[in-house]
């Protein structure tokens, strides 16, 4: 008496099948014989707190789970990280064509997010586009996520896919590595050489006698130092458009110019740079100098993160037979800075 | 067979979906203040490269220790050179700690800028202490849902002005063009002659002008040899008065010519004459001949002497006087 029935054909009879049942053996029939285990466990019943054993068909699908990435701050950037995807399990290299997906979290993946496999930046959710080769993840130079916050701590995990074989679980967590905060100094010296003054600046200009141009014995200093990315610049502008006397009423206006042609005027000329361009509009050699009216002018600027970063300028001067005596002009050049973030 | 398909379909796409894209780094943003000195009302400058595709509405400038002013102004002039102003820019507002900037919809990759002004009650913002500041600046949309964001550093420091002083000495220049002038004619009792002149070129930045006086030394054309003179004529009357011919007459006439500069030059009313037969008298104390009530350069004052006398004056080449002339300036 049969009391359950096998599938069966002409040519062969399965005695049996089952999954998650424990598998059967001797499976024959007149030409055919086999022996055949078809089954899996629940993928969660070996998981603790502190270990994951892989089980089941689901697991033996799935791509390698890739060991822990290598996260680091080379450059103290302040809004993004180097990520080096290591292409290992289990002590073996994964196969060139294993593709890679990762999530971030700057709370240890209370939150997580991901990272685009368009442009390194964060995304809420990932798609199949966001996996990459290690190859197009930058070897073993990695590369940089882009668009984090500064001043956190970030984590970072990866999970593979390759062949047709499923994503991995999430590999084991990578080290926290902080991102820095933006950051911007800047300092100012008056001096006629390259050392630290305090406030309050004044650069004093010996006596205009008409027609001879007076440069400034003391040099106007700034100090940048900057992470921002796109660097940042040094600006320059005036209170009075020149040097003013109230005494008088009168007033030598600032000029951009060759003061040795012309009859008077004031204006600034740049004298030294060091990690910093100066702004071509107060390049000159000679008296020719640079106006500063009451427009905010660059002065000095870098394209990058500086350190260091130093430069000076001159300010000269020259009165005519119409420029009345007083000895009160005076002019207040504010020199401030902004970083490009 | 299907089942187990069925299981592997399902974990992989466990964790796929569409990937929006969240609030990013805009691709530059700069924030300038005017002043970074401490204590300071400070306008402001925003740089802004959008990175995020989004309908903004609004610009939000988050300060973490700046003084926001309640009465914002938003403006587009004076922009850097790659940027352009802030499209649809409307009305500004300063509340707590941030200021939000109406505008509308933003293109990526597009440089924006604009400037919050201080020149009205509430503008601006006000610096805070010495030191390092996160600002922030935001794009939001209609929800007010951030489309891109950028964490700035704000940098204050004690001090941002180099006072630059200057001292215009007082100058000034007073030149004689000779120190002899002679007749051009032989004196005659019937006409008046007059000498070449001597110019007295003046330039001075003194702001209130210049003044020159003139002394005659014998207040006569003297001849030693004749031992007779021919006295100079007139009074010091504020005018010029005109030589008659046949009696002793000896003046001084002053012309000018002003150089540029600031004020008006005159010859003094006493010795304005005619240029050939009129002047002012001499007299043994300095007297004003000439002033300028600004700062000049190039100033030219012609001084001449017109004489005649009686027909019974002694014969003699040496009849002379001597003048000391002299100029300071107004400062």
């Amino acid at each position: 008496m049969t009391l359950l029935a096998f599938p069966a054909g002409s040519s062969y009879k399965l005695e049996g099948y089952t999954f998650g049942g424990g598998g059967i053996n001797g499976g024959t029939s007149p030409n055919y014989q086999y022996q055949a285990r078809v089954g899996q466990l629940d993928n969660n019943m070996m998981v603790g707190s502190s270990f994951s054993l892989g089980a089941g068909l689901a697991f033996e699908r799935q791509s390698p789970t890739p060991i822990s990435p290598t996260l680091s701050n080379p450059g103290s950037y302040y809004n993004k990280l180097k990520l080096v995807v290591n292409n290992e399990s289990g002590g073996s290299t994964l196969p060139p064509d294993t593709k890679y997906v990762m999530a971030i979290s700057d709370d240890d993946f209370v939150t997580t997010k991901y990272i685009s496999g368009t442009d390194h930046s964060l995304v809420d959710s990932y798609g199949i586009a966001d996996y990459q080769t290690f190859l197009q993840l930058g070897d073993t130079g990695g590369f940089d996520i882009l668009g984090l916050d500064p001043g956190k701590t970030y984590k970072v995990k990866v999970r593979s896919m390759q062949g047709s074989f499923s994503e991995s679980a999430w590999g084991p967590i990578s080290d926290g590595v902080a991102t820095a905060n933006p950051t911007l100094t800047f300092d100012i010296d008056v001096s006629a050489s390259d050392v630290a003054t305090t406030p309050p600046y004044v650069v004093a200009l010996s006596s205009l006698y008409p027609g001879s141009v007076v440069t400034s014995d003391e040099k106007v200093w700034v100090s940048v130092d900057t992470n921002a990315a796109a660097g940042g610049s040094v600006f320059v502008y005036g209170q009075n458009a020149g040097l003013k006397s109230l005494a008088v009423g009168y007033t030598i206006a600032s000029v951009s110019g060759d003061l040795s042609n012309l009859d008077n005027g004031f204006g600034v000329q740049v004298s030294s740079v060091s990690q910093l361009t100066a702004d071509a509009f107060y390049i000159g050699s000679g008296d020719i100098v640079g106006l500063t009216d009451t427009l905010v002018r660059q002065i000095f600027y870098v394209n990058g993160p500086v350190t260091s970063g130093r430069g000076s300028f001159l300010v000269k001067a020259k009165s005519d037979n119409d420029t009345p005596a007083a000895g009160d002009y005076t002019e207040a050049l504010t020199v401030i800075v902004a970083a490009n973030y | 067979m299907s089942g187990f398909l069925g299981v592997v379909v399902l974990v992989v796409l466990m964790g796929m979906s569409v990937n929006p894209v969240l609030a990013a780094s805009f691709t530059k943003a700069v924030l300038r203040y005017d002043r970074i000195m401490t204590g300071k009302l400070s306008g402001l400058q925003v740089v802004i490269v959008p990175l995020t595709v989004g309908t903004e509405t609004k610009v939000k400038l988050v300060f973490a220790s700046a003084t926001v002013g309640t009465g914002q102004s938003a403006t587009t002039t004076s922009l850097p050179t790659n940027a352009i102003a802030l499209p649809g820019i409307g009305a500004a507002v300063g509340a707590g700690t941030s200021i939000t900037v109406v505008c509308t919809d933003l293109t990526v990759g597009t440089t924006y800028a604009f400037n919050l002004l201080t020149v009205g009650t509430g503008m601006g913002v006000t610096t805070p202490a010495a030191g390092a500041y996160l600002d922030t600046i935001s794009t939001l949309d209609a929800g007010d849902s951030t489309v891109d964001t950028t964490t700035v550093t704000s940098r204050i420091i004690s001090n941002d002005q180099v006072v630059i002083t200057a001292n215009v000495p007082p100058t000034f220049t007073f030149t004689l063009s000779g120190n002899t002038d002679a007749f051009t004619t032989d004196l005659a009792s019937d006409s008046v002659s007059s000498t070449n002149g001597i110019s007295v070129a003046v330039t001075t930045n003194a702001a209130k002008g210049w003044t020159g006086w003139i002394k005659s030394l014998n207040q006569a054309l003297t001849s030693v040899v004749a031992g007779e003179s021919i006295g100079t004529s007139g009074t010091i009357n504020g005018a010029a008065e005109p030589c008659a011919v046949g009696t002793d007459c000896y003046v001084l006439d002053v012309g000018v010519t002003s150089g540029t500069g600031g004020g008006t030059l005159t010859a003094d009313a006493e010795y304005g004459g005619d240029g050939s037969t009129t002047g002012g008298t001499f007299t043994s104390v300095f007297q004003p001949f000439a002033a300028r009530t600004g700062k000049t350069n190039g100033d030219t004052v012609w001084l001449r002497a017109h004489a005649t006398m009686v027909a019974t004056k002694a014969a003699a080449n040496d009849y002379t006087d001597t003048w000391t002339v002299v100029g300071a300036g107004n400062f």
